[in-house]
């Protein structure tokens, strides 16, 4: 019971930090923390699928690109649309996707998940790049306003600063964030994970596995989708590096890098890849040299990512804690 | 644009030589796949390597025959290495993690490509003695691209030779089928794994020398070769090497006569074809495992 008391009073904590960015970071963290909120879930709803339901997934980025395009492009040709609208298209067309999807991708699994997800994915690239009447092709989009958030009774909040757009980020990836965490503890969510354990005997106990991995894909797509509207909605601005397989490798990386299968180490990497990221490429220009070679060793020696480094460290702390108060009582 | 039978004979060469560089990637992608269980992310980066280091031996020996020895030499030694000191270790962690190990190598060799020879492309002279056309039906067609395509083909039939005909073909196909029964029998399946994954390196490294002088030299070359030779090995079957020759001449001429016919959609075409495939038959045309 202490523990668990003692784990939430860690995520408040960390929650706060979080909320209070914008008083002790510089604009130019405050914006790569911007980021780092995005990708964490982005990396999160990669989790999902890659952690709980055991298939890794080589074009997430597919949904991500979706959800900053249809972002994008609403905002560009549908006049005063408002901000969470904008937001919500792109998550519910990357969910859309995500369904029409997961009725082949239900029927794969192992390497040939893995293939199909990049075959869906590198179609969509196509699509972007070669689209240009909508999607700009290599020029990217542009251009489109960046309305304020309207809020009964307190009226318009300028987008435009950068730390109103840090807030509005967290609450919105915070409010998904939990909707993730929420869903494995559903029966949905223990169906899932079932199903990565032992598919034979979920299907024996009545379980339909079809369905349960149709939710699980389309709601990992739509939360990719809010992530790359997010991102559309930063940058103010979208091109296909938002859907190519390198955004696909990227996630699997912050994934990875974090932990796969603990719930929060992927927004861990995602802390880890955007802030190490920035702070090696303005050291060498070989910082992806660095990264990679880091994944390497970390899928060699050390599975459970950077999270289960802290585990260790934060088990051990209270292991050391409780001994010196045990100690102090018994005197 | 008027399209006369000489442009379309001409198209379907450069499919037919586009064909049989693929397939020179793919088999050994497919193969591997079918050995290993590993579906090698990084393959296309060892036809790069092998482009690299073929500019580096021809830069210093100024012989193009030596480089087009040593540079899929060098790139199979990389592949052996790969396997034994990254892939192995790895191997029991499941094929997740050897997927994603991949990936991380497929990064790292691209940035050491970048570091080691620079983000711009490499110009590569196609070698005097290859230089020149040939008359064919009415019109002329360089000379190097039907080296590329013959000599191509002297390779797939040497590895049919060597797969179908000898002894370590066969523990080959064995293993594609049942490696712990191959195990079993006393065969040091880890080394001929090794082999194999060493060989379809080399291929690949073969096939970015020869590709050099007609594709170019340059960090993204990978990129574009590996996503064609995925396809290939997706629609022919992963672990076949027949499916791979049928599907690599398929692509090529799709790609071939897609640049001429409809530029706008023979990328979206490709892709397309293999979420088909991969949507009713996973295991590809031919592809025997499911």
């Amino acid at each position: 019971m202490t523990t668990r008391r003692l784990n939430i009073a860690v995520l408040v904590v960390i929650g706060l930090a979080v909320l209070a960015c914008p008083w002790y970071l510089g604009t130019v963290s405050l914006r790569l923390m911007t980021e780092v909120l995005y990708y964490a879930l982005f990396a999160v709803s990669l989790n999902l699928i890659t952690g709980f339901g055991g298939l890794l997934s080589f074009g997430h980025a597919a949904y991500f690109g979706v959800g900053a395009y249809v972002t994008a492009l609403s905002l560009l040709h549908i006049k005063g649309l408002g901000l969470i609208p904008a937001l919500l298209m792109g998550g519910l067309a990357a969910a859309v996707i995500g369904a029409f999807f997961s009725i082949f991708l239900i029927r794969v699994s192992g390497t040939y998940y893995a293939m199909l997800t990049l075959a869906f994915n590198q179609l969509l690239y196509a699509v972007a790049l070669k689209w240009r009447d909508v999607t700009g092709g290599d020029d990217g989009l542009g251009g489109f306003p960046k309305p304020p958030l309207h809020i009964p009774l307190i009226g318009g909040i300028d987008m435009t600063n950068t730390a109103n757009f840090y807030w509005f980020t967290a609450v919105v990836i915070g409010v998904m964030l939990f909707l993730a965490w929420h869903l494995i503890r559903t029966p949905l969510g223990v169906s899932i994970v079932l199903l990565r354990e032992n598919e034979e005997r979920a299907r024996f106990l009545g379980h339909r596995t079809a369905t349960t991995r149709f939710y699980l894909f389309t709601i990992a797509a739509f939360l990719a989708g809010i992530a790359g509207s997010m991102f559309a909605l930063f940058q103010e601005f979208v091109s296909t590096g938002s859907i190519d397989i390198f955004k696909a490798v990227d996630v699997i990386l912050m994934m990875v890098i974090g932990g796969v299968g603990h719930f929060f180490g992927p927004m861990l990497g995602a802390l880890f890849m955007v802030f190490v990221g920035d702070w090696l490429s303005r050291l060498t220009d070989m910082w992806e040299f660095y990264i990679g070679a880091f994944f390497i060793a970390m899928v060699l020696y050390f599975r459970g990512g950077l999270i289960s480094l802290m585990l260790y460290a934060w088990f051990w702390l209270q292991r050391l804690l409780s001994g010196l108060l045990g100690r102090r009582a018994a005197s | 644009m008027a399209i006369d039978l000489t442009t379309i004979l001409i198209t379907c060469l450069h499919g037919l030589v586009y064909g049989v560089l693929i397939f020179l990637v793919a088999s050994g992608l497919s193969i591997v796949f079918g050995m290993m269980g590993v579906l090698n992310l990084a393959h296309a980066s060892f036809y790069m390597l092998g482009a690299y280091l073929g500019y580096s031996v021809l830069g210093i020996t100024g012989n193009f025959w030596v480089s087009l020895l040593l540079g899929p030499l060098l790139a199979a030694a990389a592949g052996s290495l790969t396997e034994h000191f990254l892939l192995r270790p790895v191997h029991e962690a499941g094929h997740l993690f050897e997927l994603m190990l991949t990936i991380g190598l497929s990064l790292v060799i691209l940035e050491l490509v970048k570091w080691g020879w620079g983000t711009e492309p490499l110009p590569v002279k196609i070698p005097p003695s290859l230089t020149g056309s040939l008359q064919i039906l009415g019109s002329t067609y360089p000379l190097y691209r039907l080296f590329i395509f013959f000599f191509g083909l002297a390779v797939l039939a040497a590895l049919a030779l060597v797969l179908f005909k000898t002894n370590l073909g066969m523990i080959v196909r064995a293993a594609i089928t049942n490696p712990v029964m191959v195990s079993a029998l006393g065969t040091d399946t880890p080394r001929v794994f090794n082999m194999v994954f060493a060989l379809g390196a080399g291929l690949a490294g073969l096939a970015g020398v020869i590709a050099g002088p007609i594709m170019g030299i340059y960090p993204g070359m990978a990129t574009v070769v590996g996503m064609d030779a995925f396809v290939v090995v997706v629609v022919g079957g992963l672990g076949s090497l027949l499916g791979a020759v049928v599907a690599s001449f398929l692509i090529g001429e799709l790609q071939s006569f897609g640049v001429l016919l409809f530029p706008q959609f023979s990328l979206i075409l490709m892709f397309f074809i293999m979420a088909v495939v991969l949507s009713i038959k996973p295991q590809g045309l031919f592809g025997e495992k499911g």
